[in-house]
């Protein structure tokens, strides 16, 4: 199985409508987004990991995200480090700014002093905590819905056509590129190509042997598919639905209520302030 | 009263001429020919005698999406094409490509069908009729909801069929729609045609350059044969088949049967036959006596073996994802082989091929790829390369310089040779390919067959002990293939060993000296062709039939024929001494 690809599985999320996994994407990032107080993020959190574990997401897919997660910590560490106290609307100034930890003394060169503070530490454990939903949630509809329904999601959103079919084309010769370039390479390389300098003025001259052959098939491929989606009448006109998309009854609760709890629940962080620190 | 039922023409084309913008021929010229209603007609002729073209005027493709000067009646299920957008015409005429993996669309089985009818703003209802009668018209039904790329080329295929039925045309032209299919996948196509035509009443125009002509011929109720954009010839099979002249100035060579007959001097057309069946009643008509040739051995073997140059011993291969494409192979090649390596689509041989190159590695620790006396599992690219290489199927995969001259010396130069060391090569290899007034030729306007000699010179240059190539004749015509196959066996004469990948057994009789049969990743049966083709039983497993001046012999064993004869040069020696007087 390839990476990052739809499998049919028999779990409730793979019977689910397609337009309800999306809606149900949006609200539980978008509530990721807003609260920044981790008593509020962490039932996101694990409500978006029992999501993936009902549908059976593969496991190599979670290591994968444990792996980026891990490696996004430091990352998120030198900006907690940095985060400015007028961030916080919540929690009073006194304690964000109290230190924990001196990184770098007063007067230190060009960044000056910095501090791993109590503003920091709230900051990290948030964004330590709200970053796997988003990627938990989007992997989830990725394994539980082939393209084709979300296609078929954007075009009764009215999408223009040719954009769906960009997409629809895109995803399906992406691996019949990949391919090409691979066999590219090893035909060049099988001529004794190889990198003779680094200077970046050579190295485009140096890439020649690979870019004007896959810039042909490129080409050709593409002349292809534009003469057999002409010949089945692509863009001559109103373009209609393949299928009809199915909803059940707990497709039709999800889609109503959920925008609703989320919006409600952003009127709340946002104007009063709950969920934020 | 004798009801007879009225002609409908399917097609009328009256001195039809097309020329393509910037070209300064007639791509197709002054064209007249008339098809019926439930007519299965092959266009037959080489690469750029029109064929393609010619069906390209059908549907208004030609001159509406590439451009040129259109002239005469194109006449279509009623229609003058002329005046008919594209989109109309489409739905009296489908246009199937050759290469199935790039006309497919969509992203399932099912939406790919869709895509058109879509396109036409139907309902889905009526969307949902179409997908489900295209379906099993093709026997696609129950692959619904499979994605393209695991289907196999010839279910690729009768998904491109598929599609273009949805549009629900009464004709359907299809250009070379076998050329790039494996055996298995050529018999389901034609099979599906063959149903479409009979079945549903759906008139077939199918284009053909000679390569799978014995796979054709059958399946059709007309022929027009096609030189630089001309008819040359047209009737039904039977009223040409004994047209030598006609097919020899088309450039294309007939099924072997037919040419055993045409050699044999047959004059009564009832005896002149296409098929196997048929040239073998008429054989056993004409016989003397029985004759006793089964038995003798025609293998002639080396008195003392070479070394091997190939070692592989115990190779797996497992695709992440787990596909276990290589299952323990052991293979010895020996030095001044020719060997062919066959089988079907999937079955290995890319993968054997690629470890020899040392492209792919081996995924168990234990196997063993020697090559040339080297490891080719542990040295870099620029060593394996000095003794063994390989000659990619599609020629465009390596192209890239502006001349071909330029283009022959990249090799030695990326290998830092000294320059009187590099041009000594490049026109050694103008000369052994007889391309010495192309040297100066811009690659991007180079023809088929050009481009494939100058893919194939640019690796020999490198004059690699070993050299792999892949599908050497596809896509070629019957004089190119065989210039290629005699550089090869001149190659061969030379001292390197050859192996050659491919679907044509024609080729594998002919050239190959050894025939290496791979089947799900093992190896079923290896051996001279004479072995390997007779055991019909065995290449079955593999889906592989054997050439048919060889199938023709095996039909005659009750007479004492050989069952392994290869070439029809062979069965002309066999038959024309044991013939009736007067025959």
């Amino acid at each position: 199985m390839v990476l990052f690809e739809y499998e049919y599985r028999d779990t409730f999320l793979h019977k689910m409508n397609p337009l309800s996994k999306l809606i149900m994407i949006t609200c539980l990032s978008l509530l990721a987004t807003v609260y920044w107080d981790v008593r509020f993020i962490l039932p996101i959190t694990i409500v978006s990991f029992l999501i993936a574990w009902n549908a059976k997401v593969p496991i190599s897919w979670i290591k994968l995200l444990v792996t980026l997660w891990v490696l996004s910590i430091w990352i998120r560490l030198s900006q907690a480090i940095f985060m400015a106290p007028e961030f916080f609307k919540v929690l009073s100034p006194e304690i964000v700014t109290k230190t924990v930890i001196e990184i770098t003394p007063e007067g230190f060169p060009i960044i000056g002093h910095t501090a791993l503070t109590y503003g920091s530490l709230y900051y990290l454990a948030a964004i330590i905590s709200k970053a796997p939903v988003a990627w938990t949630i989007g992997l989830t509809v990725v394994y539980t819905t082939p393209l084709n329904d979300i296609l078929e999601i954007l075009r009764s959103l009215r999408v223009p056509p040719k954009l769906v079919f960009i997409v629809m084309a895109a995803w399906r010769f992406l691996p019949v590129m990949i391919r090409n370039i691979e066999n590219v390479v090893k035909a060049q390389r099988l001529r004794g190509w190889k990198v003779k300098s680094r200077n970046p003025s050579k190295l485009v001259k140096q890439v020649l042997p690979f870019t004007k052959p896959f810039a042909s098939q490129f080409a050709a491929a593409i002349d292809t598919i534009s003469i057999s989606a002409e010949l089945r009448c692509f863009g001559v006109g109103k373009v209609s639905s393949i299928k009809r998309l199915k909803y059940s009854a707990y497709d039709k609760i999800l889609i109503i209520i959920l925008p609703i709890i989320t919006v409600i629940l952003w009127y709340l962080a946002l104007v009063h302030y709950i969920g934020l620190i | 009263m004798k009801h007879t039922k009225a002609i409908v023409m399917s097609l009328n084309l009256e001195h039809v001429s097309a020329r393509y913008k910037g070209a300064d021929r007639n791509a197709v010229n002054d064209i007249n020919l008339k098809v019926e209603e439930g007519d299965v007609v092959g266009i037959l002729g080489i690469t750029g005698s029109g064929k393609t073209t010619l069906l390209r005027v059908l549907n208004g493709l030609f001159p509406k999406y590439f451009k040129g000067k259109l002239s005469g009646n194109v006449i279509v299920d009623g229609l003058q094409v002329q005046d008919h957008d594209l989109p109309v015409m489409t739905q009296h005429v489908g246009l199937v490509l050759p290469d199935p993996a790039l006309q497919i669309v969509s992203l399932t089985v099912a939406d790919d069908i869709a895509f058109g009818p879509s396109n036409l703003g139907l309902s889905v209802e009526e969307i949902e009729k179409r997908v489900s009668r295209a379906l099993e018209m093709t026997r696609l039904k129950g692959f619904e909801n499979r994605t393209p790329s695991t289907l196999s080329g010839g279910e690729q295929q009768s998904l491109a069929i598929a599609s273009v039925l949805a549009m629900m045309p009464k004709i359907i032209a299809m250009d070379e729609p076998i050329s790039m299919l494996d055996p298995m996948g050529k018999e389901r196509v034609l099979s599906v045609i063959k149903e479409l035509n009979e079945r549903f009443g759906i008139t077939i125009l199918l284009t053909e350059a000679g390569g799978d002509i014995e796979y054709v011929i059958p399946y059709l109720n007309k022929m027009v044969l096609m030189k630089r954009g001309e008819i040359i010839a047209a009737g039904t099979p039977r009223e040409l088949i004994d047209k030598k002249e006609f097919f020899e100035e088309a450039g294309i060579r007939p099924p072997q049967v037919t040419e055993l007959l045409w050699r044999l001097g047959v004059k009564n057309i009832e005896d002149m036959a296409f098929s196997v069946d048929e040239t073998q009643r008429y054989i056993i008509g004409k016989l003397r006596k029985k004759i006793e040739l089964i038995g003798e051995t025609r293998i002639e073997r080396e008195e003392t073996p070479k070394e091997p140059v190939i070692r592989i011993k115990n190779l797996h291969h497992m695709y992440p994802g787990g596909v276990h494409a290589l299952r323990g192979i052991n293979l010895d090649i020996y030095d001044g082989e020719m060997a062919a390596l066959i089988g079907q689509n999937g079955s290995g041989k890319t993968t054997l091929a690629n470890h020899l190159i040392g492209v792919l590695k081996p995924t168990n620790p234990d196997a063993q790829v020697m090559v040339n006396g080297i490891n080719v599992t542990k040295e870099p690219t620029d060593v394996v390369i000095k003794h063994i290489n390989y000659v990619f199927q599609n020629p465009d995969n390596q192209l890239f310089c502006e001349t071909v001259e330029e283009e022959i010396s990249f090799g030695p130069r990326a290998l830092e040779l000294p320059e009187e060391e590099v041009t000594a090569r490049v026109m050694d290899m103008l000369r052994l390919f007889d391309i010495e007034g192309s040297k100066g030729a811009s690659i991007f306007w180079l023809t088929k067959d050009l481009k494939t000699y100058v893919a194939m010179a640019s690796v020999i240059v490198l004059k690699p002990k070993i050299l792999i190539i892949d599908e050497p004749t596809t896509g070629l015509d019957y004089a190119a293939g065989l210039r290629v196959m005699k550089i090869l066996r001149e190659l061969n004469k030379r001292g390197h060993t050859i192996i050659f990948i491919t679907h044509n057994m024609k080729l594998v009789a002919e050239y190959a000296s050894r025939v290496i049969v791979l089947r799900e990743g093992s190896i079923l049966t290896d051996g001279h062709p004479r072995e390997v083709f007779s055991k019909p039983g065995m290449l079955e497993k593999a889906f592989i039939k054997p050439p048919q001046i060889t199938q023709l012999a095996q039909g005659l064993t009750n007479c004492g024929f050989p069952p392994d004869v290869l070439t029809v040069d062979e069965m002309y020696e066999i038959v024309s001494q044991n013939f009736d007087e007067g025959s």
